[in-house]
């Protein structure tokens, strides 16, 4: 579904991923994990066109995004929910959701909206109020919905659980892992390796640009990314 | 009491206009994130471009007025299109773009000097005896003008806060980069807001054009004092700037009561002075949060 082909990139002059090759197939629920600045939310960002691409390409359904905007890409089915709990918080919460389904015929947007307030009944009572009025973790299931609007075929998150307390993160990736079950392909970038690995598919280890080690859930067991990003 | 009602009625005449202007300043600073000055060419030239139709072509008055706005928004685009997009494209500094601005609105005064010469121009509309509205003497023009400027506002804010277009430019003035991600072509918003925002200098400009006369040095003062007033009332934030407009209007106006006549400029600019240094922000205005990097 998604494949990142050789890929260097990063922002103005400055270069961070190098050579990154990453492929996803249909239904994946892959993490990125590494230290930081080690450029996995720079791959995220590329994946839709938001940083310089020295070279290398992006495909997306065996279609080559490296010349298509942002926006257009969003288009061909790809949802994105930022690092850092990014909501429009001047906007209320509902017109928060409506934007996630910016030009979709209006019928479908009520319709999205009434599924993702299913989804994350707690921001129904909130529908009226500015984003920036809601709590980190309402803001990251803001988020979450918002990019789910278009009902997207592959979703990127930017650590979704980054700020959060360690019941709110449970439930995020409790939803993560839902929304996968439903058929969405998913790739995350994490810190939080340990609750990352546990209900990932696949994973990509992230050091200097590179891709260092890649492998499934069984990445845990190694002892380089056990001493490094789990903490034993 | 007539005298407080005249002088109030004269702060809303001025203050619809300020606010008119100003709140084209705030919606292009939303989307372009610098003041941009060449705003006031849009208001110069709807004038002429109107006066000319009107006048010399003899077009319907209300056709005239039409092409007037127009011309101001297609002049808004073409600047925002040929000189700061490509400056904004190679990441020059604010104050790059603001002496750029300057100079576009330099360059357009002195092209309407040019084709239309230094003599003040008039419409020519039959002088009118002001009318008793509540307890003021209003001229039909200045009726028109306090009428029109709410007319104008309500139509903005349906267009901003009821319609998808609306919100999601509100959206892009928000956090640009998220706006691109939910498939908001960002480019098109900035185009929108620029005609839109010089559309309104446009309309005030006409306004002003009908009241007084025409001059090819008119819109320093209206770049001026829109530009106060968006800053009283919290650049970047419309219904603020609006505010603001009103406000500025009523100061001045109801200033000159107390102090001579010839200091209603000294009383909004130093208003605005104190803004500047108690709260830079504005009345209603809001500090910005960051957009992420990395």
């Amino acid at each position: 579904m998604l494949e990142i082909k050789n890929l260097d990139a990063g922002y103005d002059k400055l270069q961070i991923l190098r050579n990154v090759s990453i492929k996803l197939k249909k239904g994946d629920l892959t993490i990125i994990i590494g230290p930081n600045g080690s450029g996995k939310s720079t791959t995220v960002k590329s994946v839709f066109g938001l940083t310089k691409r020295f070279k290398g390409a992006v495909l997306f359904e065996g279609k080559n995004l490296n010349k298509l905007k942002t926006h257009e890409r969003v288009r061909l089915g790809i949802g994105y929910v930022p690092q850092g709990r990014l909501v429009f918080d001047t906007l209320t919460v509902e017109e928060n959701l409506e934007m996630g389904g910016f030009g979709l015929p209006t019928e479908e947007v009520e319709e999205k909206k009434q599924e993702m307030l299913k989804l994350f009944p707690l921001l129904e009572t909130k529908l009226d109020q500015k984003a920036s009025f809601l709590s980190g973790g309402q803001q990251q299931m803001l988020s979450i919905a918002r990019a789910l609007m278009r009902t997207p075929k592959l979703l990127l998150l930017d650590e979704p659980s980054l700020g959060l307390d360690p019941k709110t993160q449970a439930h995020i990736f409790q939803i993560v892992k839902r929304i996968n079950t439903e058929g969405v392909t998913v790739m995350m970038v994490e810190q939080n390796a340990h609750q990352a690995l546990a209900i990932c598919k696949k994973a990509f280890v992230i050091e200097n640009g590179r891709v260092a080690l890649s492998g499934g859930p069984s990445l845990a067991k190694k002892k380089s990314v056990q001493k490094l990003y789990l903490g034993g | 009491m007539a005298v407080w009602a005249q002088l109030i009625m004269n702060g809303l005449i001025a203050g619809s206009i300020y606010a008119l202007m100003a709140a084209g300043f705030s919606l292009m600073f939303a989307l372009q994130r610098f003041m941009n000055i060449a705003h006031g060419s849009s208001y110069v030239v709807a004038a002429f471009i109107a006066y000319t139709f009107a006048v010399i072509l003899k077009f319907p008055m209300w056709i005239s007025f039409l092409i007037g706005i127009l011309a101001a928004a297609v002049l808004g685009i073409l600047i925002n299109l040929i000189i700061f997009q490509p400056l904004q494209k190679q990441k020059e500094k604010n104050n790059a773009l603001l002496l750029s601005s300057f100079g576009v609105f330099l360059l357009v005064e002195a092209i309407i000097l040019m084709v239309y010469g230094a003599d003040v121009k008039s419409f020519g509309l039959p002088v009118k005896v002001g009318m008793d509205v509540l307890g003021a003497k209003v001229t039909p023009v200045q009726l028109v003008i306090i009428c029109m400027a709410p007319v104008i506002f309500g139509l903005l804010a349906l267009f901003l806060y009821k319609t998808k277009t609306g919100v999601a430019l509100r959206a892009t003035a928000d956090n640009e980069t998220i706006a691109k991600t939910m498939g908001i072509n960002v480019r098109f918003m900035t185009y929108l807001t620029t005609g839109l925002g010089s559309a309104l200098g446009g309309v005030a400009g006409i306004l002003v054009a009908l009241e007084q006369n025409l001059e090819h040095s008119m819109g320093m003062m209206a770049v001026l004092k829109g530009l106060t007033a968006a800053i009283i009332g919290g650049i970047g934030n419309v219904p603020a700037a609006i505010l603001g407009g009103y406000l500025l209007g009523l100061a001045e106006n109801i200033g000159v009561w107390y102090v001579p006549s010839g200091y209603k400029d000294a009383i909004g600019f130093g208003v605005f002075i104190l803004f500047l240094l108690f709260r830079p922000q504005g009345f209603f205005g809001e500090k910005r949060r960051e957009e992420a990097s990395g």
